[in-house]
């Protein structure tokens, strides 16, 4: 074989060059240290550490893996770390480093969530909205996800054919769980203060006004309000919720989501709060919220007249109600208030919780700051598609599929050498395949697109098409008709390989361009296949055929 | 030609009846549901599996692959995963890394209007390419004609093999078109673009072709043997199906069809 005749063709060498640069893209180089997946709001860390950042070294301790750095989770004390190449500290008070990392990713190629594990969820707005409203519900969204601190996470709005819009969010973590009660809560927050009415004979007091009660209803300033009904008074919102012979409670609204200023997030000795701490029986969070003046005056006047009573134990006194927190009309925390409360503006109301376990507690604290620092979500969102990929099912397909690949290409390779008998064809067939697999790859690391197992199969497609293609050239090359020279068995031959091309690339087209779910993927690595084929290695393939094919034909005809 | 018109009419009158008795199989993804996913080391033993879930009406199957076994569990949409786990770690598997997907019904159905336009489009398209490549009429339309016939006997028998159209085999089946086509092309080029006997060259045809669709089919194997994965399985069948009838379709129906118009005096390029 000539060789060094064929590298002086272009399309040989251009093959070459694309094969070795996809090569340099792909190939995974050793690097060092780990990447920050997450820093949770309550993390030391914290301001510190962004996601993305590579942490190299901790304390006089080289950083290989994510368990190097999750040692560090029961560590107090001054922590050195090498971030990014500088080196920075940080005192660690309590234990907890509240961060996620994971391995630093080495070669460019993207891998996405069905072949690394995550979770993807479709939001379909209840409502039909416009793409601001889509837009802003996706900023809302991202505050949360970026205040719990889950890993990082990509959001995208997706319309379908009919108009129909999503929100899609993949996250490199997350439960299903975790999901539900961050993501498709609406988030409309209010706090309320049931009131026990006295009735003497059927009648009572509401500050100034005198109330009238039925069986069924309430009777305030003449106006009739069934139970479950509401009416105004002193700037609030007040529900009748039940009546009995001398006792009707009424609920007034005191604080909701538009009222909260802000969030604790951190904890600030003598500015607010927001712990976690050890009690009987499991985990206690608190944090603290600061409301407008407006509704703490609201605070001031639904406990005015409150009566108080005194625990005879610990004999600290309290209101006789308490104060209770909803989040999209379920309640998720009730609170006594102290006796010395009632009457006075309180615009930074503590909310606590109790939990088991510390994780369960961490994350219902974090959860509860992220929905009511971002604030209600413009529309109620509810989840169409939940797909959570469990990493080890992830990566075994990576290795399978590559293993895969491998054998379709040695039995192809198998059979052309029985259908030719000739090493020289069969290992020329195999080699064109391969680099149009590691073209495609090297296109796909060098874009940024991510490789799924959609991505997979159409490698795979390619694999089928380029193959497709080189026989009908071989065969042409080989067993074409006489009457013609290797040149026009080759124009012959391309007439068929463009045909079925084109033919692929219509197949293809329109699941580009509705791109429902992950099937878009399979349906634009094909087409890139199908064009870097036709393009650059099957013509290449031809070159190298033609030499071949020519050097056995001179050789018999010498021998003749 | 009497087998391949006897299996096409047979295919569309069963894929008929499957729709109109709407009987159609179709995966979570196109009807909506959960499934669950896990990986466990020893072969799982389905009936067992089936009969601990019982409340939750559980569809359970299991996959090889390298590692072990994947056992894959639909359950409707209302199914409360958790408590489904919860019974499954009772059962002694290991659920902390199942995976989960759920796809609620109404996007379930969005998705298969959208995949049948899809479907129907990638068709037209296809059928105009041919008709640009070959400029006569009759010869390409002999190839759509043998394209058709692959898809609807391709759709049929995976149907009848208990293959779930899903997203992935919707997929399988646009990429058939493509696939099927490469043969009938290699066929009506051979034939139309040559002088001399239509069958003789139709023979010699058939022997590239044939060719082709071996290297084609061993590739899929590999994919049907190893991947592990029912995504990958249930494309590879889907595509294997059709290359065995693209094969009776490209060499006896199309080209009996060419054959018969080229000796009928056809013009040939």
């Amino acid at each position: 074989m000539k060789i060094p005749g064929l590298l002086r063709d272009w399309r040989v060498l251009l093959l070459l060059v694309l094969v070795v640069s996809s090569l340099i893209l792909i190939i995974p180089t050793p690097s060092k240290g780990v990447t920050v997946r997450s820093v949770s709001a309550d993390s030391p860390l914290s301001g510190k550490l962004a996601v993305g950042d590579r942490l190299e070294w901790i304390n006089e301790r080289v950083i290989n893996t994510p368990e190097d750095v999750y040692a560090f989770d029961t560590f107090t004390g001054t922590l050195r770390f090498i971030r990014n190449g500088q080196l920075d500290l940080m005192d660690i008070q309590k234990p907890g480093l509240g961060i996620e990392v994971a391995t630093a990713p080495s070669g460019k190629l993207n891998f996405g969530l069905d072949l690394v594990g995550g979770t993807r969820v479709l939001l379909k707005p209840v409502a039909n909205v416009s793409t601001s409203v889509v837009d802003q519900t996706i900023a809302t969204l991202q505050t949360r996800i970026n205040i719990y601190g889950l890993r990082e996470s990509k959001f995208q709005p997706v319309t379908d054919l009919s108009g129909n819009r999503y929100v899609q969010i993949e996250m490199a973590g997350g439960t299903p769980k975790e999901v539900e009660d961050l993501l498709a809560k609406q988030g409309t927050f209010t706090a309320k203060i049931p009131r026990a009415l006295r009735l003497v004979n059927g009648t009572g007091t509401l500050f100034n006004s005198s109330v009238r009660a039925t069986d069924s209803a309430l009777i305030v300033d003449g106006q009739t309000y069934a139970i479950n009904s509401t009416f105004k008074m002193a700037g609030m919102d007040w529900e009748v919720q039940n009546i009995t012979s001398d006792i009707a409670v009424v609920v007034p609204t005191v604080y909701t989501g538009a009222d909260v200023k802000s969030v604790c997030l951190t904890e600030q000795p003598g500015v607010c709060t927001s712990s976690i701490q050890r009690t009987t029986g499991g985990w206690e969070f608190q944090f603290q919220i600061t409301t407008s003046q407006e509704a703490a005056e609201k605070f001031a006047t639904a406990t005015r007249g409150l009566q108080v009573v005194t625990d005879p134990k610990t004999s600290s006194s309290y209101l006789e109600s308490r104060i209770v927190f909803y989040i999209d009309n379920k309640p998720v925390t009730d609170l006594s208030i102290s006796g010395d409360l009632a009457g006075r503006a309180l615009a930074s109301p503590l909310i606590n919780g109790f939990r088991a376990s510390r994780d369960d507690a961490l994350k219902e604290k974090l959860s509860l700051q992220s929905i009511l620092q971002s604030g209600a979500l413009p529309v109620p969102l509810e989840i169409v598609r939940i797909d959570s990929i469990s990493a080890t099912l992830g990566s075994g397909f990576i290795y399978a599929s590559a293993l895969a690949g491998l054998l379709a290409m040695l039995s192809v390779g198998a059979l052309i050498f029985i259908r030719y008998r000739r090493w020289q064809i069969a290992l020329p067939v195999m080699a064109t395949s391969m680099s149009e697999v590691v073209i495609v790859l090297g296109v796909i690391a060098l874009i940024g697109y991510t490789m799924d197992l959609a991505a997979i199969a159409g490698i795979i497609a390619t694999i089928g098409t380029s193959v497709d293609s080189q026989v009908m050239l071989v065969d042409e090359l080989l067993a074409g008709a006489q009457i013609y020279t290797l040149r026009q068995r080759i124009k012959r031959a391309f007439f068929m390989i463009f045909g079925s091309a084109a033919t692929v690339i219509a197949a293809m087209l329109p699941l580009a361009i509705i791109g429902i779910g992950v099937m878009r993927g399979f349906a634009i690595v094909t087409m890139l296949g199908v064009f870097i084929g036709i393009g650059i290695t099957r013509p290449a393939f031809a070159r190298v055929a033609e030499k071949i094919i020519e050097k056995e034909n001179e050789r018999a005809a010498i021998k003749q | 030609m009497v087998i391949p018109t006897v299996l096409l009419v047979l295919s569309l009158a069963y894929l008929g009846w499957l729709a109109a008795t709407g009987n159609i199989l179709l995966d979570v993804d196109l009807r909506g549901g959960t499934q669950i996913a896990m990986t466990v080391a020893n072969e799982p033993n389905i009936a067992a599996i089936e009969s601990s879930l019982a409340s939750f009406s559980p569809n359970v199957r299991s996959a090889r692959n390298l590692q072990g076994w994947i056992v894959y569990i639909d359950v409707p949409t209302e199914v409360d995963v958790a408590k489904l786990l919860d019974a499954m770690s009772a059962a002694g598997y290991d659920t902390a890394q199942a995976s989960v997907q759920t796809v609620g019904p109404a996007l379930g159905s969005s998705f298969l209007q959208q995949a049948e336009i899809a479907l129907v489009a990638a068709f037209v398209f296809m059928a105009i390419a041919v008709f640009i490549t070959f400029r006569i009429p009759t010869p390409s339309a002999y190839v759509v004609l043998s394209a058709f016939a692959d898809i609807a006997e391709a759709f049929a028998g995976s149907q009848l093999l208990g293959i779930p159209l899903s997203l992935a085999t919707f997929a399988a089946l646009l990429l058939l078109i493509g696939y099927s086509v490469d043969t009938d092309i290699l066929l009506t080029a051979r034939v139309m673009k040559s002088e001399g006997d239509p069958r003789l060259l139709a023979r010699k045809a058939m022997k590239t072709g044939l060719t082709m669709i071996g290297c084609t089919a061993a590739a899929l194997l590999a994919l049907f043997v190893l991947s592990g994965s029912t995504v990958m399985i249930h494309i590879a069948s889907v595509l294997l199906i059709g290359l065995v009838f693209d094969a009776l379709n490209t060499w006896i129906t199309n080209a009996g069809l060419l054959i018969w118009w080229v000796e009928r005096g056809g013009r040939r390029a």
